[in-house]
């Protein structure tokens, strides 16, 4: 009791040092903290701006679909048991897609283009993807015969909420398809790519254009770890040879080789930076603890231990790192959660960067997670203890008349 | 003696024929050989993919090489669907939906109707003579093997197309298409050939992707009239609805 006594006493008799240590100390936690997360931040827009606003985490088709990407290679739209009762799948949806030429009728001129119309279940596919949320004008699907249009695609058509929308194209099997719809909404996913060749309808409405009744080209899943999307899409394939399963990491190979080269380049950039956090607190720890020897020399003539100076020093190491790790941390969480809901725009300065199925916004977002704020937090408490070692050990190990002597 | 000599002139006579002025006749008569000044026919055309295979009953009606017409009769479920050609443009008309769609000039490369025709070959296939030129790079006297190498200011879909001509009846017997890096893409075969008012015509065509030798598309003529009387409306966008 005495030595955390001396310890705490010893933290307030130098005021100045004190603070001097704990601003250094916290400094690093926070700066940490918020690279870490402004860095995940740039990373998860990559990953959830493909994910979320499309392929969500696991596609499940037919072998056949995979191997070549016939119309008619279906399955049923009931999703398979196998897929709705697992427990790594949080939610499912069936999807029927074709490539069609779509045209629209304005002011006695026609506007034909090309685009994919995507067939949804609405109610599940809110659950697996987040593109009811990007509704920039009019209403979701609600009726049968409701289109919804992405924002170029609809510019390009010069269509607007309440036009009708023709459809036209090969359906199963060689069959002409063709249909017709009404404009109900506009979305607008922030990726340019998909924004010019998305339109979104009622599976029902695609199955009857293509003339596939209750069937579906893929099954679309979301899990709770994105992640480990791999390891469960492995997982998941073990049980039926019937479907190919695929994670988004297959899907999208370009975004899963670019997040593989961030993580590796995060770890280079931790290393760094744990290697300059590392230098300023053995430095400022060396320096406070060796101002002090005369101090540690005349507690070891009047008697006390070496055993007990290392418990005190290290105590007041632990206090000092546990307090700059709380106040570091909690300036840093505070800064991250606001960078998380009021990012920076850099659009001044560039505009949405589209690369293959995933874009980048020109916005400077922090993504919090468990991970980039623990490990700060953590790393400085340890980091305050670890470096009073080299120090108190030099201390301890140098012979008191040394000590004293070099007066 | 004299035999030998008079072989000689006569050949010098037949190969003098071959001329480059003859041949780009003979390409332009292939070419439009089914059209004349108005046409009707009745088509069977059946298309082979790698895991389908379907049958469409047409007919169509043709004025000239600038318009075309074509109605499908058969199956039941595709029945009233129709094709319109006028110059470079084509229309769609979808009686399912009761409207009409125009094809955009980006998708002239697909497939129409689902075979291995694609917009294009209706929209150009008839102005071969204009875009190329014709060179005879193999000729016995009965077939001609022409060679046409697109000309330097058209927008043409093949780099180069190979005719293999019958001569004497002046129908083509294969042509094959190849890409602008000189690859085949298809080959087209055309066969029971009949003299049809005046002029000798294949009446059955096959047409085989170089990619995939499985698959084909078959036009069978059943029925072809040459120069009958048609109304020029029937080649309107706004008859295509009526019809």
């Amino acid at each position: 009791m005495l030595i955390v006594k001396l310890a705490f006493k010893n933290l307030f008799r130098n005021t100045r040092r004190t603070l001097l240590t704990l601003s250094a100390m916290s400094s690093a936690t926070f700066l940490l903290m918020i690279t870490l997360a402004i860095n995940d931040g740039f990373l998860w827009s990559m990953i959830l701006s493909s994910t979320d606003y499309f392929h969500a985490h696991i596609k499940i088709t037919s072998l056949k679909y995979e191997n070549k990407k016939e119309i008619h290679h279906t399955i049923s739209d009931q999703i398979d048991p196998l897929f709705s009762k697992s427990k790594s799948i949080k939610a499912i949806s069936a999807r029927l897609s074709s490539n069609l030429l779509f045209s629209h009728q304005s002011q006695n001129k026609s506007y034909s283009t090309p685009a994919q119309l995507l067939g949804i279940q609405p109610k599940l596919e809110s659950k697996i993807t987040k593109l009811h949320t990007s509704l920039i004008q009019g209403s979701y699907l609600k009726n049968n015969n409701d289109i919804v249009l992405g924002k170029i695609l609809a510019k390009t058509l010069k269509a607007t909420i309440g036009d009708e929308i023709i459809v036209m194209g090969q359906g199963a099997y060689g069959s002409i398809a063709s249909g017709l719809f009404k404009v109900s909404g506009i979305i607008s996913t922030s990726n340019p790519m998909r924004d010019s060749r998305l339109a979104l309808a009622h599976i029902k409405s695609v199955q009857d254009i293509l003339g596939l009744e209750n069937q579906a080209h893929y099954y679309s899943a979301v899990i709770h770890d994105v992640l480990s999307a791999k390891e469960i899409s492995k997982s998941l394939q073990t049980l039926s040879k019937k479907y190919y399963i695929q994670s988004w990491r297959n899907i999208l190979e370009q975004t899963s080789q670019a997040l593989d080269f961030w993580i590796i380049g995060q770890i280079i950039i931790l290393c760094i930076f744990y290697f300059a956090v590392i230098l300023i607190c053995v430095n400022t720890m060396t320096m406070s603890i060796m101002e002090r020897k005369y101090e540690f020399a005349s507690l070891r003539a009047i008697g006390l231990k070496k055993s007990m100076i290392l418990k005190m020093i290290s105590l007041e190491g632990m206090a000092l790192s546990s307090l700059s790790a709380l106040i570091g941390g909690f300036i840093g969480v505070s800064i991250s959660f606001f960078l998380h809901s009021n990012p920076i725009s850099l659009s001044f300065f560039s505009g949405t960067i589209s690369w293959g199925e995933t874009s980048f916004q020109p916005i400077i977002r922090a993504y919090p997670t468990y991970f980039n704020m623990l490990t700060p937090i953590i790393v400085m408490s340890l980091l305050g203890v670890l470096t009073t070692i080299y120090p108190t050990i030099k201390i301890l190990s140098t012979p008191l008349n040394k000590l004293m002597g070099d007066r | 003696m004299k035999y030998i000599i008079l072989f000689f002139i006569l050949n010098s006579f037949l190969i003098a024929k071959v001329t480059n002025e003859y041949i780009t006749n003979i390409i332009r008569k292939v070419e439009s050989q089914y059209q004349a000044d108005t046409s009707f026919a009745i088509m069977q055309m059946n298309i082979k993919k790698e895991s389908w295979k379907r049958s469409i009953t047409m007919h169509s009606w043709g004025k000239g090489r600038d318009r075309f017409l074509t109605k499908i009769v058969k199956p039941k479920k595709e029945k009233g669907i129709a094709s319109l050609k006028i110059k470079k443009n084509i229309w769609n008309y979808l009686p399912k939906i009761d409207r009409i769609i125009k094809i955009p000039s980006s998708l002239m490369g697909d497939s129409w109707m689902g075979s291995h025709f694609t917009n294009d070959d209706l929209v150009k296939a008839d102005k071969i003579d204009e875009s190329y030129t014709f060179k005879v790079i193999n000729n016995n006297n009965k077939i001609a093997i022409v060679e046409s190498i697109p000309k330097n200011d058209a927008a043409v879909v093949w780099g180069k197309i190979i005719y293999h001509l019958d001569i004497e009846k002046e129908v083509a017997i294969k042509i094959e298409y190849f890409d602008e890096d000189q690859e085949l893409v298809r080959t087209m075969t055309l066969d029971n050939i009949k003299f049809i008012q005046g002029r000798y015509i294949p009446t059955h065509l096959m047409i085989f992707p170089n990619e995939n030798k499985n698959e084909f598309t078959e036009i069978i003529y059943q029925k072809l009239q040459l120069n009958i009387p048609l109304k020029k409306v029937k080649f309107s966008v706004r008859y295509l609805k009526k019809r």
